[in-house]
């Protein structure tokens, strides 16, 4: 396989103007065509291995775009789903229902026990009710291999109740948040609070708004962040 | 394109270049073999044509005429310096990936010729390894080969050079590796080798396979021996005067304002002068080393010692004054008169003790000298056995040349061909820490990373910009014509951060620091790692026509640093 100056400077995460000044001097091997250099990949493999010199192709490193990008959470909630009406009366069985009642996601049993029990860890140290009857349990370490891209699952509970939240208000919506990365989780959760630092938004979740109506709020919620300054 | 141009792209070598290297040093020890033949031939023929003049009362003219012709010529016509030339491929191999001018390949052989040739005391061995270096770094030039393999080619030159004019093939390569290129590595030393032999085989073809001072065998006792150590420290102590006075006195001539060919005719005259009553001084000196090694050199001590003293100021004077020439052959010959000297000094003291004849000191203090003034041992070690054409006197000859160039070490850190370098920081050997710093551009370092920012930006502007960032500096550019003004600092920026009421209330130009230390993008990164040093920074802006183009840190710099040395030292 034929390389080029920038693809080899690219692998070796250096400036082509170091890689052109080794071919000068020739420290590194290549080959010249008609004016044009290259070089080849088995032989810049030995080569680099030989100086031990780091060298990893563009295409071999993991594609940043293959990697969910955090992006915006109303894709996030989509993909999450919306569940009305679960049972509970304190954080704890609220929680277990809303586990239960996940269906859009394809967790395995054991993946079901162990997330219950990460959220219950997360509540055990702080509680994630927000205020204004908003909570937002996680667990506090990403599930791995649970979730490829971030997810919002939406509950709306049949009746508030009480979830030890700062303002001591009972809670009646839960938005579990379920990221691959703490980066993505943390990324997520800033929007999340963004939409909901908003009364009126808060108000508008009381009326326990159809799937659509709420994601197209969330989606002007994002348009406004999104836009420069 | 023209094929033939481009060996390297040929099928034969596309893979390997060793071989290509091989093969291209055959045709450099072949021309350099014939630069060396050259030289040697103009000047016997020279010294036979002077000759008959020599015992006329103008005869101290001719060293003058000479020195001048050949200071006219190099500054005239070739537009060279003057002096050996050796510092100068050392020094082209180290910075420059052996690039030496077509013109040196001839320039030196034809002043040295004069100055030796009229009788000035130098010797015609520098001459001939610039010329040889010259061709190789031309040979590589024509064929388009890249630094590495143009200096291997360099290092060709020489060894074929000196091969050929000593007919002493290890001593060529041997003299290449340890003073020329500074480094032992298998990929240059075949190729040097077979330059070496090829040089020496074409001087034996031309002037036949004479060993330069044969001699008969000698009988080494153990007293013997343990005399070597005196000579050796006679030996550096006379290399050590005879370094100091070359460069004593290039100095003080450097300071006189007189045309240069003027100043070498003065020297030169000096140097007829002498040459009046001592007439063994002048010249390259060969006849009378021979002398010196078969015991045919009858004078007393008083008269050897003045011969010696003598030949180091006439050295001095063709040297230093302008004359063109090389250090080697009267190195060689104060060498062979300090042993003289030293034996007969030895039979005064201590008649009854039967000491080895005078030749075989005269060749261990030719050694001593070689090995002390070069400080290089090996080249004095094998250049001895290998023009006297024996290996009887290895033992003595190993520790008088190393004992020598250890105590030269101890007074003089540098050897003569590398002073001027050590002192205008321009050794670069291979591997070594000034080398890799030197080959290192700025360009390759510069982080450009930084957001620009402008002095009039109000804070509350600058909190998306930092949210943005990487990086805690911002440059801070004029916003009509871009120039650098300074710098914002996050460190600056901290305590506004989180008061809101002073979004709008604040500018950058307030918070900027104007006091920048900065450094362009075509400084030495020594240079800018000795400031950085000095102000204890970890970075700093670079600065071009008063525009910022990027910022250097140590941190990319030690990556890249620890990269580059790995790349020019094979790790495994």
């Amino acid at each position: 396989m034929k390389l080029s100056i920038q693809q080899v400077a690219d692998a070796l995460d250096l400036p082509v103007e170091t890689v052109e000044r080794w071919v000068r001097q020739g420290r590194i091997p290549f080959q010249r065509q008609q004016d044009e250099i290259h070089f080849r990949l088995g032989v810049l493999e030995r080569w680099a291995v030989q100086h031990k010199l780091p060298f990893h192709l563009t295409s071999e490193r993991p594609d940043p775009k293959e990697i969910c990008q955090p992006g915006s959470i109303h894709e996030a909630l989509q993909r999450g789903g919306f569940y009305y009406d679960i049972e509970g009366s304190d954080t704890e069985s609220v929680l277990q229902s809303a586990v239960r009642r996940l269906r859009d996601l394809e967790l395995s049993t054991q993946n079901r026990t162990l997330l219950l029990a990460r959220l219950l860890e997360r509540e055990a140290m702080a509680s994630t009710g927000v205020g204004k009857g908003v909570a937002i349990p996680h667990p506090r370490i990403p599930l791995e291999k649970a979730v490829p891209c971030p997810t919002i699952c939406t509950f709306f509970l049949k009746h508030a109740a009480p979830y030890q939240a700062i303002d001591d208000k009972p809670v009646f919506i839960l938005f579990l948040l379920l990221s691959p990365s703490t980066s993505a989780h943390l990324h997520c959760l800033s929007r999340l609070a963004f939409c909901v630092r908003d009364d009126a938004f808060v108000s508008f979740l009381r009326s326990r708004p159809a799937p659509e109506t709420l994601l197209a709020r969330v989606a002007a919620f994002e348009e406004q962040l999104d836009a420069p300054n | 394109m023209k094929l033939w141009r481009y060996p390297a792209n040929w099928h034969l070598f596309r893979y390997d270049d060793r071989l290509l290297l091989i093969c291209m040093a055959v045709v450099v020890g072949i021309c350099a073999g014939l630069a060396a033949i050259a030289l040697n031939r103009a000047l016997v023929s020279v010294l036979g044509l002077l000759h008959h003049y020599r015992h006329l009362w103008w005869a101290f003219i001719m060293p003058a005429a000479g020195a001048a012709l050949s200071s006219l010529f190099l500054e005239k016509i070739v537009n060279e310096g003057a002096g050996h030339g050796v510092p100068e491929v050392i020094y082209s191999v180290s910075r420059y990936g052996g690039l030496i001018r077509l013109r040196s390949s001839f320039s030196r052989l034809i002043s040295s010729c004069l100055t030796i040739g009229s009788g000035g005391s130098a010797g015609p061995e520098a001459p001939v390894v610039m010329s040889g270096s010259a061709i190789g770094s031309n040979i590589a030039r024509l064929f388009n080969l890249n630094d590495r393999q143009r200096v291997t080619l360099v290092g060709c030159g020489t060894a074929g050079a000196i091969g050929a004019i000593f007919n002493a093939p290890i001593a060529g390569m041997v003299f290449t590796m340890e003073v020329i290129l500074g480094e032992w590595s298998a990929v240059n030393i075949i190729p040097i080798a077979i330059a070496a032999v090829t040089g020496t085989k074409v001087s034996r073809l031309l002037q036949g396979n004479n060993i330069a001072f044969s001699h008969r065998e000698f009988q080494i006792a153990l007293g013997d021996i343990a005399a070597c150590v005196g000579l050796a420290i006679c030996c550096a102590a006379v290399s050590i005067i005879l370094t100091r006075s070359l460069r004593g006195m290039s100095r003080r001539v450097a300071v006189l304002r007189l045309p240069l060919w003027l100043k070498a005719a003065m020297g030169g005259a000096i140097v007829g002068l002498i040459g009046i009553g001592l007439p063994d001084v002048l010249g390259e000196g060969y006849h009378t080393i021979q002398h010196a090694i078969t015991g045919d050199f009858r004078a007393g001590l008083l008269v050897a010692t003045t011969v010696l003293a003598m030949k180091i100021v006439a050295t001095a004077f063709t040297l230093g004054w302008g004359g063109s020439g090389g250090i080697f052959a009267p190195s060689l010959f104060i060498g062979s008169f300090v042993g003289l000297a030293y034996q007969r000094a030895l039979t005064h003291l201590w008649p009854t003790v039967g000491w080895v004849e005078e030749g075989c000191f005269a060749l261990l203090g030719m050694a001593g000298i070689i090995s002390g003034i070069l400080q290089a041992p090996l080249t004095g070690i094998f250049l001895i056995v290998e023009i006297t054409g024996g290996y009887d006197v290895i033992v003595p000859l190993t520790i008088v040349a190393a004992v020598s160039s250890t105590a030269c070490q101890y007074v003089e850190p540098a050897s003569f061909y590398l002073k001027d370098l050590v002192d205008k920081g321009q050794l670069l050997r291979p591997g070594t820490d000034a080398r890799v710093l030197a080959d290192i551009r700025m360009g390759e370092l510069l982080e450009t990373d930084c957001i620009p920012v402008s002095p009039g930006m109000r804070l509350g502007e600058f909190i998306p910009i930092l949210e943005r960032s990487h990086r805690n500096l911002f440059p801070v550019e004029d916003g009509k014509n871009g120039r650098f003004l300074g710098i914002v600092h996050l460190d600056d920026v901290r305590p506004y951060l989180f008061k809101t009421p002073l979004y709008d209330a604040v500018v950058l130009g307030q918070l900027m620091q104007t006091q920048v230390e900065t450094v362009g993008p075509d400084d030495d990164l020594i240079d800018v790692l000795d400031k950085m040093d000095a102000l204890k920074k970890f970075s700093l802006p670079v600065v071009a026509n008063q525009r910022f183009v990027g910022m250097i840190s140590k941190a990319t710099l030690l990556d890249r640093y620890r990269r580059e040395l790995m790349v020019q030292t094979r790790t495994t």
